[in-house]
C-alpha cells in the first residue's frame, strides 16, 4: 500500500505556499459577472483542468517526475525556464514563481533532497525562477510515491486550493465547494490519462480568454487576490 | 522544402543595407524599399498564393550590430486542405547587439482541414529590440462554421542573451471547444502584438494602454508588461479591420517612442 500521508500533508489546501492569494485570473470573471455561482465556476474550473493544467501544470509536473527519476538534470531545469517564459500575464507569472519558492523553501525543510538543495541554489542564483509542479514532482520521487500519484495529488491540490479561493470569492457555499471537488475528481482522472498521452512538445499551450482575463485583473479596482 | 529565404543586413553608415540574400522555391523578396524613416522594409513574397499538404518553409534573417530592419509579407498566409501532412514554417531570427527587427506579417488565414505548424526563434543580444505582430483568422469552410481547421500550433521562442525570456504557445484544433469562456470566447480571429525593447517604461505603457481603452472595440483586450522590457497585447474579436487598426495605432506609438521613427507605410496589393 502507498503510504498516502506524505502526500495527504503536502496537497492540503492550508499547506502555506501562498496559492490561497491567487486567483489565475477567476477574479476578473467574478467582477464581470461571468462567474457568480457553483454552476460557472464550474465550467470554469472544467476547462481550466481539461486546458491550463493538461498543458502546462499538469504535463510539467509529469515530465519533472520523468526527468528527475532518469537523472535528466538539465531537462529538469528547462521545463522551470519554460514555465516561467510561457506567462504573459505579469501577476500569474510572479504569483507561479512565488508559490514555487515558497513550496520550495518548505519542502526543503520537511523533505531534504539534494535536487530540491540544487532547485534552491539556481533560484538564489537567479537562474533559475521556481515553479510548483517541479518542486511536487520531486518531492513526490524522495517520499516514494509513483508517477501517476504523484500527478493525480498535484492536479487535486490545484483544484482544492482554487475551489477554496472561489469560495472565499465569489462567494458559494462550503457546502457547494465541496460538492464541485467531488464532481470535478472525474476531470482530474480524465486530465491524468490525457497528459499521459502528450509530450513535451504540447507543453505551455495556452488560453487565450484565460490569459486576457490573468491580464486583465491587474486593472481591477477592487481585489481580493493577487492575480 | 517548398521556400527558403534568407536575408543578411547590416549597418553601413547612416543606413542599413541588405549585405547578403537568398531565396529559392515559392519566397521571394523584394529589394528594400527606403521612407522617410531610417529603417527599410522587405517585402516577403509568396508567389505559390498558399501553402497545401506537406509544404515547409523556412526563413532566416540576422542582423548586424545596430541594423535595423522591417519584414513585412505581401499579402496573408493562406494554409489549404492537409490531407496528408502538416504545412510547417520555421523562422529564425538573429539580432546582434543594438539592432531592431519589426516583423509585421500579414494575418495567417487557416482554412477547413488545414493543419499548420509554426516555429519562431528569436536570438537578442544586448540592447537589440523586436516587435511582433500575428493575426490568426479562420478560413472560409464549406458549412459556413468559422473552425473547421484541424489544428494550429505556433510556437515564439526568445531568447536573450542565450536566456529564455518567452515561450508564446497558441496551439488549437479546430471546433474542440473553441468557443468557451477561457478559449476563444465566442470570438473568430486572434492577435497578438509583442514589443521587447530596453526602452520600454511607464510612460509608453500608459500611452499604449490609454489608446488600447480609448473607442469602442467589439472584442477583448488584454495587456500584461511580464517582464521590465517586455509587453504583450492579446486581442480576440470578428474582425481583421478592427484588430489590424488597433495594432497599426500600438506600432506607431511603439515605433515613435521606442525607435524615434515616423509611422511605417505599408504600401500593398
Amino acid at each position: 500500500m502507498i503510504d498516502w500521508l506524505p502526500l495527504l500533508q503536502i496537497c492540503d489546501s492550508n499547506f502555506p505556499s501562498g496559492a490561497f492569494s491567487h486567483s489565475f485570473g477567476f477574479e476578473t470573471y467574478i467582477v464581470e459577472q461571468k462567474i457568480k455561482d457553483a454552476s460557472t465556476f464550474k465550467s470554469f474550473l472544467k476547462t481550466y483542468i481539461d486546458k491550463q493544467l493538461v498543458y502546462t501544470d499538469g504535463l510539467a509536473c509529469r515530465l519533472a517526475y520523468q526527468f528527475e527519476k532518469e537523472g535528466k538534470q538539465e531537462e529538469l531545469w528547462k521545463l522551470d525556464e519554460i514555465l516561467y517564459a510561457s506567462s504573459m500575464a505579469k501577476e500569474t507569472k510572479e504569483g507561479n514563481r512565488r508559490i514555487g519558492e515558497q513550496m520550495l523553501k518548505l519542502c526543503l525543510n520537511i523533505y531534504p533532497h539534494p535536487t530540491l538543495q540544487q532547485y534552491a541554489q539556481k533560484i538564489k542564483a537567479k537562474e533559475l525562477y521556481g515553479h510548483a509542479a517541479l518542486v511536487f514532482a520531486i518531492v513526490g520521487i524522495k517520499i516514494g510515491a509513483d508517477e501517476k500519484t504523484t500527478l493525480v495529488t498535484y492536479l487535486y491540490s490545484t483544484i482544492q486550493t482554487l475551489v477554496q479561493n472561489g469560495v472565499r470569492g465569489i462567494p458559494i457555499g462550503q457546502k457547494e465547494g465541496q460538492l464541485l471537488l467531488k464532481d470535478l475528481q472525474e476531470d482530474v482522472r480524465r486530465a491524468v490519462l490525457k497528459i499521459g498521452k502528450l509530450s513535451i512538445d504540447d507543453l505551455g499551450a495556452q488560453l487565450p480568454g484565460l490569459e486576457i482575463a490573468q491580464m486583465r485583473h491587474e486593472q481591477l479596482h477592487v481585489r481580493l487576490f493577487m492575480s | 522544402m517548398e521556400g527558403i529565404l534568407q536575408i543578411r543586413a547590416e549597418q553601413k553608415g547612416e543606413r542599413t543595407v541588405i549585405t547578403d540574400h537568398f531565396f529559392q522555391g515559392a519566397l521571394k523578396m523584394t529589394k528594400p524599399v527606403y521612407t522617410e524613416s531610417s529603417i527599410p522594409i522587405v517585402y516577403v513574397i509568396h508567389v505559390g498564393g498558399g501553402c497545401v499538404d506537406g509544404d515547409e518553409y523556412a526563413q532566416e534573417i540576422s542582423l548586424g550590430e545596430k541594423a535595423r530592419l522591417a519584414v513585412t509579407s505581401q499579402s496573408s498566409t493562406k494554409i489549404y486542405k492537409t490531407p496528408k501532412k502538416p504545412v510547417k514554417q520555421k523562422f529564425l531570427f538573429t539580432l546582434q547587439k543594438d539592432s531592431v527587427l519589426e516583423c509585421l506579417s500579414d494575418p495567417l488565414i487557416v482554412y477547413e482541414q488545414a493543419r499548420f505548424e509554426q516555429e519562431t526563434i528569436v536570438h537578442m543580444e544586448k540592447g537589440a529590440a523586436f516587435l511582433y505582430k500575428e493575426i490568426i483568422t479562420p478560413g472560409w469552410s464549406e458549412t459556413g462554421q468559422p473552425f473547421c481547421f484541424d489544428a494550429i500550433r505556433l510556437k515564439l521562442k526568445v531568447y536573450k542573451e542565450n536566456r529564455l525570456i518567452l515561450f508564446d504557445h497558441f496551439y488549437q484544433q479546430g471546433d474542440r471547444g473553441i468557443d468557451q469562456l477561457l478559449n476563444m470566447v465566442g470570438y473568430t480571429h486572434y492577435g497578438s502584438f509583442l514589443v521587447i525593447s530596453d526602452e520600454v517604461d511607464d510612460k509608453l505603457m500608459e500611452k499604449i494602454s490609454c489608446h488600447l481603452q480609448g473607442g469602442p472595440f467589439d472584442g477583448r483586450i488584454g495587456i500584461s508588461r511580464f517582464l521590465p522590457s517586455a509587453f504583450m497585447i492579446r486581442i480576440l474579436g470578428n474582425h481583421t479591420d478592427h484588430i489590424e487598426g488597433l495594432f497599426l495605432e500600438v506600432h506607431r506609438l511603439a515605433r515613435a517612442y521606442l525607435l524615434k521613427e515616423p509611422p511605417i507605410l505599408l504600401r500593398k496589393y
